[in-house]
């Protein structure tokens, strides 16, 4: 008996902490904030999937690593809040914008073509341009700058590597380290020797990444860009210039533009449906199961609080797909119910004592339920190992509500009715 | 008492003309792909009275090389248009085109798929069938290890991945009827979805038949096969019909009430969960004794 009353002290912890995650602007739990993770199709925005061309890539890994750096830092400059840039199966890029509206927009601002140049600085307007900061997109840089012959493509290598203060300070400080290519190394010893004293850029996407001033001429093809302030910096001028090496070209194959206002209209709907569908099984219980029935119901209640709960901690994109995967799992979670209080019937017409009957019903029925929901979880993990995004939120849903369902229904379900056995209510406990 | 295993041949012959049905609706009406397996592009358009706008939009379009494969209204102020897999450049001259015909037009959704990631969606959905089919058949043999001589596990396996079979058929086959005459009903990523989750369901249905069948093999190991597996079907049909009922109650208001852009995929997981729920009573017990009956007479035979 005292067991009992520990795992009905540990189901009221559970649940008032899945009551506090699942209120809407809930406390700041773990340190961090929860909310609810809503997919493009709910929330509105585009997704985008970018095949990559390696067929002239000698390290597929390191390019596409590299690739998928340059579109961050693209989607970065659209302001987007929350996206998601990641690769897909090995020679695809798949990006969610949510919010973004304008499609267009965002593919020419992500797959403009990759260009890393190097310019010189010009005297006036006529054959030059000014620009901005790669970074700090509203910096304007002094002055004018021109294009020269010289680009990523002449680049072998950039390292970060470390030199000897010359002021004889033991500590040493990183630079950046370029290593250019045969034709590369004429370029910019004509370059280094035309324009010393005078800053170079170093230019991505008609942005400056850095601007560093000629101190010597050149002619070894091997340059060290000094000033850095730190090994991070130093380290992100070096990425900037490997990326831009060898531009990987990256084309559209498939993309999706969600409006916010249908998103809106989709959870509103899906919600009441659940809402709506909750209710007439909670009736269909009552109907036919009547007493338990109400604790069925109650265990039901108790189980979509805990399964919201751990979608948002974990937490798990709502999709349209994700909704309908938890709706169904409501429908299933009544079914381990269901097949307690068959069995438990069986056991009371077989004139046993309605204690025994509950004890007997929930083992007897514990094989099925454990056996049944094993095959669903099966499927669901082959779905979350096939399907694309869509996909693997049903799944995930469906797999959580399964797990979480047969928890409930043999601790919240059995739990209760042993606990009313005790009480006055017991007479009405008859399935 | 109702012996229904004794009717068996019933449900052998109504089972055998849905799939022979099913089959022929296939062959026939084909089934309407949805542009993840076929590729192409989908347009959702919303503007106060679009949906008189139709033809104008397909000329106008036309006019500009794009063609309209198939278009479609829901109510009166939107309009779904299909086409081929259109670029960036051909997606924003087809807006322009349209905004030209109404000009309140705004653009609610935009899918567009193209030929590579179609084809991988394709593969992975047709491994994603075979696979689960036979991670289920090793895990009902594994989970009815322990079933008494003379069963065996592994046509309790079998079974339940033939019942399977038989509801992924039928379910099909009711999509490409549907599809025939209502263009909502696709076959897409989420058919596939629906289709998986069906077999989860309908395994999850058979296991629970079976699982009695076993308990009640090891109960009375002197009865006979055949009314052992009548009472274990009458023991849990109301299980059954119950657990079902129920999920289709939610799915119903679901598909009533949610958005239609999942509506054909919970009209889907309805007929399949009804499908999977009566080949789970009446074709996966049925066939498991069939099978066992053949091999006992042969062995009496000998």
């Amino acid at each position: 008996m005292k067991r009992i009353w520990y795992i009905f002290g540990t189901i009221i912890v559970v649940l008032a902490l899945a009551v506090l995650i699942d209120i809407p602007k809930g406390p700041n739990l773990f340190g961090k904030d929860i909310k609810t993770h809503l997919g493009l199709d709910l929330q509105g925005g585009t997704e985008l999937i970018y095949q990559a061309d390696l067929s002239k890539s000698t390290d597929k890994t390191k390019d596409l690593t590299n690739l998928i750096s340059i579109f961050r830092q693209r989607v970065d400059r659209l302001g987007v809040a929350e996206p998601t840039i990641q690769q897909q199966g090995s020679d695809q890029v798949l990006i969610q914008l949510p919010g973004i509206k304008d499609i267009n927009q965002a593919i020419t601002t992500i797959g403009q073509t990759y260009e890393l140049s190097f310019m010189t600085q010009a005297a006036d307007a006529t054959t030059s341009l000014q620009l901005q900061d790669y970074y700090q997109t509203d910096y304007s840089y002094p002055g004018y700058w021109q294009a020269t012959d010289l680009t990523g493509k002449d680049l072998i290598s950039s390292d970060v590597t470390y030199q000897n203060s010359s002021s004889g300070v033991s500590a040493s400080t990183p630079v950046v380290s370029l290593t250019f290519n045969d034709a590369g190394k004429a370029k910019f010893a004509s370059m280094t020797k035309n324009n010393l004293n005078k800053q170079i850029a170093i230019v991505l996407d008609n942005r400056i990444v850095s601007a560093p001033t000629v101190q010597s001429e050149i002619t070894d093809g091997k340059a060290v860009i000094t000033g850095q302030k730190d090994i991070k910096e130093a380290k992100k001028l070096s990425d900037r210039l490997n990326e831009g090496m060898l531009p990987i070209p990256a084309k559209v194959i498939a993309q999706q533009n969600v409006g916010a206002t249908l998103g809106a209209d989709s959870i509103k709907k899906s919600l009441t449906a659940g809402i709506i569908g909750l209710i007439l099984v909670g009736l269909f219980m009552l109907i036919h199961y009547k007493f338990p029935g109400l604790i069925a119901v109650a265990a039901l209640i108790i189980y979509s609080l805990i399964a919201l709960a751990l979608f948002k901690i974990i937490p798990i994109t709502m999709t349209l797909a994700g909704i309908a995967g938890f709706i169904l799992s409501i429908g299933m979670a009544v079914d381990a119910n269901i097949l307690i209080f068959e069995r438990t019937r069986e056991e009371l017409r077989l004139g046993k004592d309605i204690v025994v009957a509950i004890e007997e019903g929930f083992k007897r029925a514990w094989n099925s339920i454990r056996d049944s929901n094993f095959s669903t979880i099966i499927t669901c993990v082959i779905l979350f190992e096939f399907g694309t995004g869509l996909i693997k939120g049903f799944a995930l849903t469906l797999a959580i509500g399964v797990l979480v369902s047969m928890f409930t229904a043999v601790t919240v379900s059995r739990t209760f009715l042993l606990l009313l056995t005790k009480t006055n209510l017991r007479k009405y406990l008859h399935v | 008492m109702f012996n229904l295993v004794k009717k068996r041949t019933y449900f052998y012959i109504f089972s055998s003309a849905l799939i022979v049905l099913s089959i022929l609706s296939i062959f026939i009406w084909k089934l309407n792909f949805g542009i993840d397996f076929s590729g192409g592009s989908i347009i959702e358009l919303s503007s106060s009275g679009i949906a008189g706008q139709i033809e104008a939009i397909k000329s106008e379009s036309a006019g500009i090389g794009i063609k309209i494969d198939s278009a479609s209204s829901s109510g009166n102020d939107k309009v779904i248009l299909r086409t081929k897999n259109l670029t960036t450049d051909e997606h924003q001259k087809l807006i322009a085109t349209i905004t030209k015909v109404n000009h309140g037009t705004t653009e609610s959704s935009y899918q567009t798929i193209g030929p590579v990631v179609s084809r991988d969606i394709s593969n992975k959905a047709i491994w994603a069938v075979v696979v689960a089919s036979l991670a289920i058949i090793l895990f009902v043999a594994y989970a009815f290890r322990k079933v008494p001589k003379p069963a065996s596990s592994w046509r309790f396996g079998l079974t339940a991945v033939a019942a399977l079979i038989h509801d992924l058929i039928v379910t099909t086959g009711f999509v490409s009827v549907v599809g025939h005459y209502y263009s909502f009903m696709q076959v897409d990523a989420l058919f596939i979805t629906a289709l998986l989750t069906v077999m989860g369901f309908s395994v999850h249905d058979t296991i629970v038949v079976f699982d009695r069948l076993r308990e009640n093999m090891v109960r009375h190991p002197n009865s006979d096969i055949e009314t052992l597996a009548n009472d274990s079907i009458l023991q849990t049909i109301s299980r059954s019909i119950n657990t079902s009922l129920t999920t289709i109650m939610v799915l119903l208001a679901l598909f009533l009430i949610g958005g239609s852009s999942i509506s054909h995929f919970v009209l889907i997981l309805i007929a399949g969960i009804t499908f999977g729920t009566y080949s789970s009573i009446f074709i996966a017990t049925m066939l498991l004794i069939s099978w066992q009956k053949t091999i006992e007479r042969r062995k009496a035979g000998e």
